[in-house]
């Protein structure tokens, strides 16, 4: 009977894979059924024959992957049961709509985090730590040089970086990932500092998310018809800087808001005026007080600096694995 | 010291040197004097000799962070700093208390005397009172690895502002070597110090590009003309025999030339001397490149003093016997700086800058297009009844440069612009023929207009054989004029010449690959000037 000592969920070349339910979480290669925890591509891919999601992401996964997908919504905290497997899922505190998985079986509980971050962004669903005994954790910053400010205190340089651009008239850029990362600047700048531009694709992001009532704050889409006079003293939030949209801003001032932002050396080398460390990724002191907080003695770390990460937890008693995955994390964008 | 650290941060985060000006501006208004002339010291580079080193600050680390030392090495490969990695790594300052910058740098300097325990406590302290940022900078100090943050000029023209005072004031002022440990702000900045002005340069009369018609100046008899020498211009001062030489840059390079300080004793007169400091070898001049060789070393050894003499060609004199002469006419200047030499000792490495003689504008344009044979970058025409001006306000001194030498390129690299400003291409990689292949030569950016940089562009997207991240290697098809100032040998590049200034003349639509220039023209035109 060796299957008795199959672990629940499993580590295949597809994505991690629960035998018992026959059904993967955050698949790369194309399955019959899918869990997904958020709906940034590397985790959320097309083809599957099912999806199940958040009820918050399952519009964004329609915008992306295609209106008519066979996706289903599922409340956070709600359960399922395939094959005698329960399945809910929890805060991740990543975006919008992104949860943690919980998979429980005969008294085993795996919790695959997806990706997530411990701090309350005031617009995503804040974090909960669920008990577990195998915790699957992202550790795309998982170096103890990455730890991250109260966001108020980031939020505080942004504004005080923005109001003195508008002072002189000059466009604010942020680059930010148009699902995410843009909803939480949007959310937490002074919006009475000025007007706030937003390119195409985060629109059309910030719009999928209005019609399902979840309040984003009043955005102006870029065109052609925005005027140099427009642009004057206003933030836009763009995946990229170099759209032509942006063509008629007569001065400007680029930031980026990401993680990475931490080091000197990339702040100097990113071709951009200012860095802000804001990631919508835990820090290193947040993975260890999750990791505590799961109460899990098994960790598998996933994406990120998993041999660095993996090794710390070692030496601090846990017994790891790291896991091989297709997820990217949080990629530097432009 | 929080206060200097929003300063830094502010310095490294914006390229506008008006927006620089502007943070050194406040910085000073909200700052002590004794915390500012500290500022101002940082600022140019000028630390404090180390009294820890970054292997200590790492040993001494482990004692107050927990990360164990694998990891802190893992850190290290992404910020690539240790002074940075450090200030992160540490737990969180527990200690309230403000402490100054002035007050943070005295305490670095007490280290010096102090052994590994109490440099340790008193590091230890420091880090518990400073946050992440400026235990940054703390550390950088600290360990002398702290790099010049802003240049002269941003740092004379805030301090001209905060002062209400004229920038040439400031800039003498800053010239002479000082130290913030020794001088303080009122001295440094807000005090004429009498004793301080026997090593004080005037400031240069500097010359204006030729562009009007060699024929407008008028009359050929109004103008004298001198070699345009390719050095450093400097400004070699004796007065009460003490002996001083600057460079334009407002540098103090004394030292990196003793030749000079030989004249101290052999001779009698005291002056000021406007010249070039050539490389000066068996009665002719070396290239730049020779003397900037002796420049970046910081000590000399006998090789190189033998290898690559010095001389200061002196072509005016503005200070004479403690008088200053500089409104007398060139012609006046001029007779008194010939006698002054000619009483120098014959092996003297000071020379005179001759006159060259000539009739005519038109004879003079050949005299010109001859000036690289002998090692000159072109002519300097001066007007012999004017006076010895300051910075380059009036139009009694032109230069006028040889022609650039000139070569046709094919384009074999594209450079995607760094600024993201652009999604042109405007830094590219030029070659010429050698046997059956493509050598390449210089990079060039200046010169095409953005109709010719958007065309190029889309041949880049079109052509692309290989990319290395912003940089593609093209099909080698387009061909370019370049011209540039100087060729020199080069043991570094492939190419075995290194050019200098070059500029992008114009795109040979006219002209196929096979046309473009050889190295050994390139070659050839070392061999008569480089």
């Amino acid at each position: 009977m060796l299957l008795l000592f199959m672990p629940l969920l499993q580590f295949t070349n597809k994505g991690i894979y629960c035998e018992q339910a026959d059904l993967y979480i955050d698949p790369w290669k194309k399955v019959p059924k899918a869990l997904i925890t958020h709906a940034h591509s590397d985790h959320a891919r097309s083809g599957h024959k099912s999806y199940l999601c958040t009820h918050e992401t399952l519009p964004i996964l329609k915008l992306r992957l295609g209106k008519h997908i066979p996706a289903s919504g599922i409340a956070y905290g709600e359960t399922i049961i395939v094959n005698g497997v329960k399945f809910s899922f929890h805060p991740a505190g990543h975006i919008i709509g992104s949860a943690q998985i919980r998979a429980e079986y005969k008294g085993e509980i795996w919790v695959a985090s997806g990706d997530y971050k411990v701090e309350d962004d005031g617009i995503s669903a804040a974090y909960e730590p669920i008990l577990c005994h195998h915790f699957i954790t992202e550790c795309t910053f998982g170096l103890p040089i990455y730890k991250w400010d109260k966001q108020q205190k980031v939020f505080d340089q942004i504004n005080s970086w923005w109001s003195s651009n508008a002072s002189e008239k000059t466009t604010s850029i942020i680059k930010a990932y148009s699902l995410g990362k843009a909803q939480r600047l949007i959310h937490n700048v002074d919006q009475n500092i000025g007007k706030i531009f937003t390119h195409p694709a985060v629109e059309k992001v910030n719009n999928a998310f209005r019609e399902i009532n979840i309040p984003i704050a009043k955005t102006i889409p870029l065109s052609p018809k925005v005027t140099s006079k427009d642009l004057e003293g206003a933030l836009v939030i763009s995946p990229s800087s170099s759209s032509e949209l942006l063509n008629n801003a007569k001065s400007i001032s680029v930031a980026s808001a990401s993680g990475w932002m931490m080091s000197r050396k990339r702040r100097r080398n990113g071709n951009i005026d200012r860095g802000f460390v804001l990631s919508d990724h835990v820090d290193w002191i947040g993975l260890h007080e999750a990791i505590k907080a799961s109460g899990a003695s098994h960790i598998y770390p996933t994406h990120g600096n998993t041999v660095t990460f993996s090794r710390y937890l070692k030496e601090q008693g846990y017994q790891t694995e790291i896991v091989k995955t297709e997820y990217a994390g949080e990629i530097d964008i432009d | 010291m929080e206060n200097f650290t929003t300063l830094f941060f502010e310095l490294d985060s914006t390229v506008s040197v008006d927006s620089k000006i502007l943070s050194i501006n406040n910085y000073l208004n909200r700052s002590t004097h004794k915390d500012s002339i500290w500022a101002i010291a940082l600022l140019l580079g000028k630390v404090p000799k180390r009294t820890a080193t970054t292997f200590e600050l790492r040993t001494w680390r482990c004692d107050v962070s927990d990360t164990p030392d694998w990891l802190f090495e893992e850190s290290l490969k992404i910020t690539g700093d240790i002074s940075e990695t450090i200030a992160i790594l540490l737990p969180q300052p527990q200690k309230t208390l403000k402490i100054s910058l002035s007050e943070v740098v005295s305490q670095i300097l007490s280290l010096k005397n102090s052994n590994e325990q109490e440099k340790k406590a008193i590091v230890f302290d420091i880090w518990d009172t400073l946050n992440r940022d400026s235990r940054y900078l703390f550390n950088k100090i600290l360990t002398g690895s702290l790099k010049e943050i802003s240049s002269n000029k941003i740092i004379i023209k805030a301090l001209a502002k905060h002062l209400n005072d004229p920038e040439t004031i400031i800039s003498h002022r800053l010239m002479t070597p000082w130290s913030p440990e020794t001088v303080t702000f009122e001295k440094l900045l807000k005090t004429p110090d009498s004793s301080e002005a026997l090593s004080k340069p005037i400031p240069f009369y500097l010359a204006r590009s030729l562009t009007v018609n060699i024929d407008d100046l008028g009359n050929t008899n109004d103008w004298a003309v001198e070699y345009k020498w390719d050095g450093l211009r400097g400004q070699l001062i004796k007065r009460q025999g003490k002996v001083f030489l600057w460079t334009r840059n407002e540098e103090l390079v004394t030292d990196r030339f003793p030749e000079f300080n030989l004249i101290k004793k052999s001779e009698k007169d005291n002056f000021v001397l406007d010249g070039e400091i050539l490389g000066w070898k068996e009665d002719k001049s070396l290239p730049l490149s020779a003397l900037q060789k002796r420049f970046k070393r910081k000590t000399l050894n006998k090789k190189l003093l033998s290898d690559i003499p010095v001389a200061f060609i002196a072509y005016d004199l503005l200070e004479h016997n403690g008088k200053d002469i500089r409104h007398l006419s060139y012609v006046e200047r001029r007779k008194k700086l010939g006698i002054l030499i000619a009483s120098f000792s014959p092996n003297s490495t000071i020379l005179f800058s001759d006159e060259i003689k000539f009739s005519s504008w038109t004879g003079l344009e050949n005299i010109r297009s001859n000036a690289r044979a002998i090692g000159a970058e072109g002519l300097m025409i001066k007007k012999i009844n004017s006076a010895y001006g300051i910075g380059r306000e009036n139009s009694d001194w032109w230069k006028w440069k040889s022609d650039p030498f000139n070569v046709d390129a094919v384009l074999l690299y594209a450079t995607r612009d760094n600024s993201f400003r652009s999604k042109n291409f405007s830094s590219f990689t030029f070659a010429v023929k050698h046997n059956d292949r493509f050598v390449s030569i210089t990079k060039a950016s200046i010169g095409l207009s953005e109709e010719e940089l958007i065309d190029i562009s889309a041949f880049v997207k079109k052509n692309t054989i290989e990319s290395f991240g912003p940089v593609k290697s093209l099909k080698p098809e387009l061909v370019f004029e370049l011209s540039f100032e100087g060729i020199s040998k080069s043991t570094r590049h492939k190419s075995g010449v290194i050019i200098r200034l070059p500029k992008i003349e114009r795109w040979r639509k006219d002209k196929h690959p096979h046309e473009v220039n050889t190295l050994s023209d390139l070659i050839t035109m070392l061999e008569h000037y480089g």
